[in-house]
C-alpha cells in the first residue's frame, strides 16, 4: 500500500514540476526551462511506469522501459543544465 | 543490460546534483541546495537498487528514499513560495 | 511601425526613440513632449503582447547616442527590474529623509498598492532603503557607492529615460534565476 502511494506522489511530484517549468517556458522561452520540464515529464512517465509494472501487471517486467525511461529524463535534464551558463 | 543502464542512470543523477549544486553557490539561493540534495538521494537509491538483491525483504522499501527525494523538491518548492528570497549575484 | 503618441497628450516629435522589449516589435515613444505622469499604460505591441508600466514624467530630452555608463547599468541589471521599480527607487531618492508609508507612495507613482509595497520590501533586501517598526520606508543605500549611483540614475533618467528604459528590459536573462523564478506561484514585481 505504501509502496502504491510513495510511486504515485513521486510521478505527481515530477508532474508538478514539470507544470511549473513549462509555465515559465512558455513565458521566457529560455532553453534551460524547456529541457528540464522534458527532463521531469520523463521521471513521470518512469514513475507512472513504476507504478503500472510494479502494481497493475507484476506478472510482466517493465524494468527496462522505465529504466530506458528514466534515463532519457536523466539525458534530457543534465543536457539542459549543462548548456547553461552560471 | 539493465545494469548498464541502471549505471548510467546513477551516474547521470550524480552529475546533476553537481550541476545544481554549482548552480547555488553562483546564486546563493538554497532552492537550488535542495534540488542538488534531492538528485543525489535518487542516486543514493540507485546504487541501493543496483547492489540489493530482487529477493531481498527491504527492496521495496528503498523506495521511500526515492520519495526522500521528490519531498526535498516539493519542499524546495514550498520554500521558494513561502519566503521572497532574492539570492546574491556573484559576477 | 506603431506609435503610441496618440495615447499621451503629447505632440508627436522627429526625434523619437525606439524603445524595444526583448523579441518585441519595436514601436515609438515621443521623444520630445512635456506632459503630466502617464501611468500604467499599455502599449500594443503586437497581439495579445503588451509592454507594462511605461511611466514617463517631466520633460524628454532627445534621442542621443551616448549610451548609459557602465556602472550604472550593471547597478540597474541587479537592482532594478522593472520601471514601476525604477520609479519607486527615484521617488526615494529624490527625499531621502522622508519616511514613506505605502500608500503614499501609490498616491504618488499610482501603480498598485501591493506591488508598491513589495517593491519597498525589494529595496530593503537588497539594501537600498530601511523599514522602520512603524511599517515606513526611507531610502537608505549601505554604501556611498550605490547613493552615488542611485543620483547617476536619477540624473540619467530624467536627460535620457528612453536609454533607462532600454537597459531595463534589454537586461540579459539569467537562465539559472529564471528556473527557480519558474516555482513562483506569484510572480516577483
Amino acid at each position: 500500500m505504501i509502496a502504491k502511494i510513495v510511486y504515485l506522489l513521486c510521478a505527481l511530484a515530477s508532474l508538478t514540476c514539470m507544470a511549473f517549468l513549462m509555465r515559465h517556458y512558455f513565458r521566457t522561452r529560455l532553453p534551460l526551462l524547456f529541457w528540464s520540464g522534458l527532463g521531469f515529464l520523463l521521471f513521470a512517465i518512469a514513475n507512472v511506469v513504476l507504478f503500472i509494472d510494479l502494481v497493475i501487471v507484476p506478472q510482466y517486467d517493465l524494468v527496462i522501459w522505465r529504466n530506458a525511461t528514466t534515463l532519457a529524463g536523466v539525458v534530457v535534464l543534465l543536457y539542459g543544465l549543462i548548456r547553461t551558463k552560471t | 543490460m539493465n545494469a548498464i543502464i541502471s549505471g548510467a542512470i546513477l551516474l547521470g543523477y550524480w552529475a546533476i546534483g553537481v550541476c545544481f549544486s554549482r548552480f547555488w553557490r553562483t546564486s546563493g539561493d538554497r532552492f537550488f541546495g535542495f534540488f542538488a540534495t534531492a538528485f543525489w538521494l535518487l542516486a543514493a537509491e540507485r546504487l541501493l537498487l543496483i547492489f540489493v538483491e530482487l529477493e531481498n525483504e527491504m527492496r521495496p522499501y528503498i523506495y521511500i528514499v526515492r520519495l526522500v527525494a521528490f519531498l526535498f523538491i516539493l519542499y524546495a518548492i514550498l520554500d521558494k513560495n513561502r519566503r521572497t528570497n532574492l539570492p546574491k549575484r556573484s559576477n | 511601425m506603431p506609435c503610441c503618441c496618440g495615447l499621451f497628450n503629447a505632440h508627436r516629435n522627429d526625434s523619437c526613440q525606439v524603445v524595444r522589449e526583448p523579441g518585441a516589435e519595436p514601436f515609438y515613444l515621443p521623444g520630445q513632449a512635456s506632459w503630466s505622469r502617464v501611468r500604467k499604460l499599455k502599449v500594443l505591441i503586437r497581439p495579445n503582447k503588451y509592454l507594462e508600466g511605461i511611466a514617463f514624467r517631466g520633460r524628454v530630452s532627445s534621442v542621443s547616442d551616448v549610451s548609459i555608463p557602465d556602472e550604472a547599468r550593471q547597478f540597474l541589471i541587479q537592482h532594478v527590474r522593472s520601471i514601476a521599480q525604477l520609479e519607486i527607487l527615484l521617488l526615494l531618492h529624490s527625499e531621502p529623509n522622508r519616511s514613506w508609508t505605502v500608500e503614499a507612495a501609490y498616491k504618488v507613482v499610482l501603480s498598485n498598492r501591493e506591488l508598491v509595497g513589495k517593491i519597498f520590501e525589494r529595496f530593503c533586501k537588497l539594501g537600498l532603503a530601511s523599514r522602520s517598526e512603524a511599517g515606513t520606508y526611507q531610502f537608505s543605500p549601505t554604501s556611498d557607492q550605490m547613493r552615488t549611483l542611485v543620483a547617476t540614475l536619477a540624473t540619467l533618467y530624467r536627460e535620457r529615460p528612453g536609454r533607462i528604459v532600454q537597459a531595463i528590459y534589454e537586461a540579459p536573462v539569467s537562465e539559472i534565476e529564471e528556473f527557480a523564478k519558474a516555482f513562483k506561484i506569484r510572480k516577483d514585481p
